[in-house]
């Protein structure tokens, strides 16, 4: 074997190893999602079965039956979607205005009130969930979608990004809004919001997916099991065992699951790249 | 039409002195150029005018009033910037009406506006597009058209050309004077650090150096009367020459001395003894043999720029730029040279000073 | 110079204007932190010195809470019951935790995005299959782990495939392997998405750096250690410095995979359990405060020694 031959051998074994271990990991990381939505169009016999059975059999839609038959399921949906919807407004519209002031206006107090926010990253939210229980509690609003929401409304790292995103904006626009006559709250509705559109979609996304997702905030909150959210709803659901069964849950599982991991899907290109630039979802 | 005009104007930035008592007229329907190199404060200069920043002494007036306390948008400028600051988000005729739609002008009369001014530089077939989607000639243009629909008194432009690659920026460096001082004959302000720009396009220019100016005047006049070592230099490729030296008088007669070369000058110099002698290298006659009064020198290398050719003589620490003929064949060696005797300038060496020519 | 002075009404009139808009953009934003970032963490400072209910008086009791914390320690040390030192059962669980979930998730991300960074195919569908986790509720993966943990589940199915005499475990219910378990779903749940980043740095990396190394005679070996791994340092940092502040805290899986009372034995509880359970089983919000303070101690000791040795995280 010449030299040159074993360079290439070499090489292509190399290539094989690359794959082998890419598909395994791609695997890992599919076959809990796959299986998950496999077995919920399974009955719960064929789904515990050892070993593992592949195709639904009989195909059942049981397990989603049972699911919307409980009636607080879709109130848990509804909920979820409200809250989301709620976080994703406020911080659209709270933090693009912070952030713009921050990155574009002069004012006393500016760079220090701004780091002043950014040093509160620095806190575990377990420092202040006591206090803002009872912050919460005494302003009445335990066991309410809007007073859960009302934590979430600005949120420093959105502030952040909306900043940073601003002051990437060449200087000399702004000037020439001044010039043709902007204030600088004209020039925010005229120019600013208008140019900050992707900055506001990695927003609304990295919103949409921290408040869909969210666990221990409405999980103390919320008090009530019709005010539940999903991951609240069917972690309760389990533990209190609502089905003999598995399935449901499930079942449950993947259509709390579809609407990130569709929006994921669908957006992915402009997701995995902004989420590498801000340093991931929390 | 308007003239405007600086009063002692001084622009500090914390220690930094941006602008320096700046006094300057600019003549109604005049084309003035602010040249210098970056951090000169020209920048600065037109954006005070613009009321982009606060001068924080002196006064500025445009026309008969007294602009300081007067908000940009009323003050009658229009300003094209470095990057044009074309709004990416607005379709060309929504950039060019943003300025009357932020001033409520009716939108029928906004249209009728654009529309004028948009076929008057040529862009109306431009109109629904984008800014991305057009070359940077014809941002250029819509920038323009944007400052002119306002119909302004003063024209502010900074570096408006700098973005645009070499060749377009001949073609707009012609287009621009003929828009803004033959058909529209309205006061400009144009900042460049190029001095070709200024020299073509300038009625007049004003040259600053670390905020001070330096001289204000025609573009001959900058070019042959400067007024101290900087404008000499600074105006001028490849830049003047300038030597130190001693002024000797022996029987009448007045030469110029350094370590290395003696040189004969008219006998109507002034009275000095320590000088600069200053002269531009087109300004040299050169020969390959020795005659009456030339210097010798080693000929070090030669530029080949085309039409014109520079060599490099030096002495010592001193390196001396001379036009040499265009059919010359040697590039080293032996070469003898002498300044035009009425080209020839002396510097002040403590104040750089144009004392002479 | 009062001839000066007189004219900057107009500057005073626009930089005003500018003060008044900037001050009330920021306002509600300032605002809500104010209250649920600042004036919550004075609270939590004041109210770990107070013995309450949430509804009777609030009692001075000193450094009663902190004692409390101190000795649920010692207990520990000395071999108490998991109950009686919940706080020292959770401290330990959550040490242990992070010491398997961090670095193994930051060297399997570093060695996935090393074999993702070559001209190969499909590296979009490795990305997003590799971040899939990431974008799902660590609520609704852990209720799919713990079917997939059963002990007739998919997860032994798998080991009884791959590991020859396996014998099957039944995780989620034997002390000895739930904290495991709950490792590896955060493992699983959170490696892809640091692959993600790693391969983004990998990327950003100049060409020119290994043209330069090649020609140096560095074969591709040298070139990952001398050249990608010093490169992506403030990204390693970065990775592991999040890495450390989500372990440490770590709640939701513990919540639904051990329950609140942290399982068998206790060794599915952590910190962040107990101050859950301080605050709304046991109703002592003092005591959760103090606690409270002890885990932002833990977590800002080990992020900023790690960082001073091993440099600033990225951004």
């Amino acid at each position: 074997m010449t030299p040159k031959e074993r360079e290439n051998l070499i090489k292509k074994a190399w290539i094989l190893i690359t794959y082998v271990v890419l598909i395994t990991f791609a695997l890992v990381y599919l076959t809990p999602f796959i299986r998950s939505i496999i077995a919920s169009f399974m009955n719960w016999a064929q789904a515990s079965r050892y070993p593992p059975e592949w195709i639904p059999n009989p195909f059942t839609l049981e397990n989603y039956e049972k699911l919307f038959r409980l009636e607080l399921f879709p109130r848990w949906i509804r909920n979820t979607a409200l809250y989301a919807g709620l976080i994703i407004a406020g911080n659209i519209l709270f933090s693009t205005m912070a952030g713009y002031a921050f990155a574009r206006l002069r004012f006393p107090g500016r760079d220090a009130i701004f780091s002043a926010l950014l040093s509160l990253m620095m806190i575990p939210m377990f420092v202040t969930l006591v206090p803002n229980y009872i912050i919460i509690y005494k302003l009445g609003l335990i066991d309410n979608i809007f007073g859960l929401a009302l934590l979430g409304l600005t949120n420093v790292s959105s502030i952040f990004l909306m900043r940073q995103y601003f002051m990437s904006l060449s200087n000399e626009i702004f000037e020439a809004a001044r010039l043709d006559g902007c204030g600088p709250i004209k020039s925010f509705f005229f120019i600013a919001l208008p140019l900050a559109r992707p900055a506001l979609g990695a927003v609304a996304v990295y919103q949409f997916l921290g408040s869909w997702n969210a666990f221990i905030g409405p999980l103390i909150f919320l008090r009530s099991p019709e005010n539940f959210t999903l991951p609240v709803g069917l972690s309760f659901a389990f533990q209190r065992a609502m089905w003999v069964e598995y399935t449901p849950i499930i079942a449950g599982s993947i259509v709390a699951s579809a609407p990130t991991i569709i929006l994921f899907l669908l957006l992915n290109k402009y997701l995995i790249r902004g989420i590498v630039i801000t340093g991931g979802k929390g | 039409m308007a003239r405007v005009l600086l009063k002692e104007v001084t622009k500090r930035f914390g220690n930094l002195i941006a602008v320096n008592k700046l006094n300057l007229e600019i003549k109604d329907g005049e084309f003035m150029v602010l040249l210098g190199p970056s951090g000169c404060g020209k920048s600065t200069t037109l954006r005070m005018i613009a009321g982009l920043e606060t001068p924080n002494e002196g006064e500025i007036w445009i026309g008969d009033t007294l602009v300081n306390e007067i908000d940009p948008t009323k003050r009658n400028i229009a300003m094209v910037f470095q990057s044009y600051a074309l709004y990416p988000h607005m379709t060309v005729f929504g950039n060019i009406e943003f300025p009357l739609r932020m001033s409520g002008v009716p939108k029928q009369e906004r249209a009728k506006k654009v529309k004028e001014v948009a076929e008057f530089l040529g862009i109306a077939d431009l109109l629904d597009r984008k800014p991305s989607q057009l070359s940077g000639g014809q941002q250029q243009r819509v920038a323009l058209a944007r400052a002119l629909v306002r119909e302004p008194q003063v024209f502010l432009l900074d570096e408006p050309l700098s973005n645009l690659d070499a060749k377009i920026r001949t073609q707009m460096r012609f287009e621009l004077k003929k828009l803004l001082s033959y058909e529209l004959g309205i006061t400009t302000i144009y900042v460049t650090h190029d001095q070709v720009e200024a020299m073509t396009m300038a009625d007049r220019i004003a040259v600053m150096n670390k905020g001070v100016l330096q001289q204000v005047g025609t573009p001959d006049e900058i070019f042959y009367k400067p007024s101290n070592t900087f404008v000499a230099t600074f105006v001028g490729s490849p830049p003047m020459n300038l030597i130190k030296g001693e002024i000797r008088r022996k029987d009448g007669e007045v030469f110029f001395e350094t370590e290395y070369f003696t040189l004969k000058l008219s006998p109507d110099v002034p009275e000095a003894e320590e000088i600069i002698l200053g002269f531009r290298p087109q300004h040299v006659d050169v020969a390959l043999e020795q005659k009456d009064d030339y210097i010798s020198g080693k000929l070090l290398g030669v530029e080949k720029l085309g039409v014109e050719n520079y060599g490099h003589i030096t002495y010592g620490n001193t390196d001396i730029v001379v036009r040499v003929p265009e059919d010359i064949r040697i590039s080293r060696g032996e070469i003898y040279w002498k300044p035009q005797k009425n080209r020839i300038y002396l510097f002040d060496p403590k104040t750089g000073k144009t004392i002479y020519g | 110079m009062p001839l000066f002075k007189s004219f900057s009404s107009f500057y005073e009139k626009s930089k005003n204007k500018e003060i008044v808009a900037g001050l009330s953009l920021i306002s509600i934003a300032v605002l809500l932190n104010l209250v649920f970032g600042y004036f919550a963490m004075i609270f939590a400072f004041y109210l770990s010195f107070f013995k309450w209910d949430y509804i009777g008086e609030m009692q001075f009791v000193g450094l009663k809470n902190f004692a409390i914390v101190l000795r649920d320690l010692s207990r520990g040390l000395h071999g108490s019951y998991y109950l009686i030192a919940p706080f020292y059962t959770g401290l330990k669980n959550i040490l242990i935790y992070t010491a398997i979930v961090v670095p193994v998730q930051t060297f399997l991300a570093i060695v996935l995005a090393s074999f993702a960074n070559q001209k190969i195919k499909g590296q979009q569908f490795f990305k997003v299959s590799y971040f899939l986790p990431a974008t799902t509720s660590s609520v609704i993966i852990s209720l799919i782990f713990i079917w997939l943990f059963m002990k007739n589940g998919f997860i032994n199915y798998v080991f009884d495939l791959t590991v020859p005499g396996f014998q099957p475990i039944d995780w989620l219910n034997d002390k000895r392997y739930i904290l495991l378990a709950i490792s590896m779903v955060a493992i699983w749940g959170t490696s892809g998405h640091f692959m993600v980043s790693f391969l983004a740095a990998m990327q950003a990396i100049p060409k020119e750096l290994y043209e330069a190394a090649m020609l140096d005679g560095a074969g591709p070996i040298r070139r990952f250690f001398f050249i990608t791994i010093p490169m992506l340092r403030p990204m390693i940092v970065y990775v592991v410095v999040m890495g450390l502040i989500g372990a440490l805290q770590m709640f939701d899986l513990a919540w639904v995979m051990a329950g609140a009372s942290g399982g068998p034995g206790g060794a599915g509880y952590t910190v962040a359990l107990d101050i859950y359970n301080e605050a709304f089983t046991r109703i002592r919000p003092g005591v959760a405060a103090a606690k409270s303070w002890f885990l932002f101690a833990i977590i800002f000791t080990t992020t900023y020694i790690f960082q001073k040795k091993y440099g600033r995280a990225l951004r």
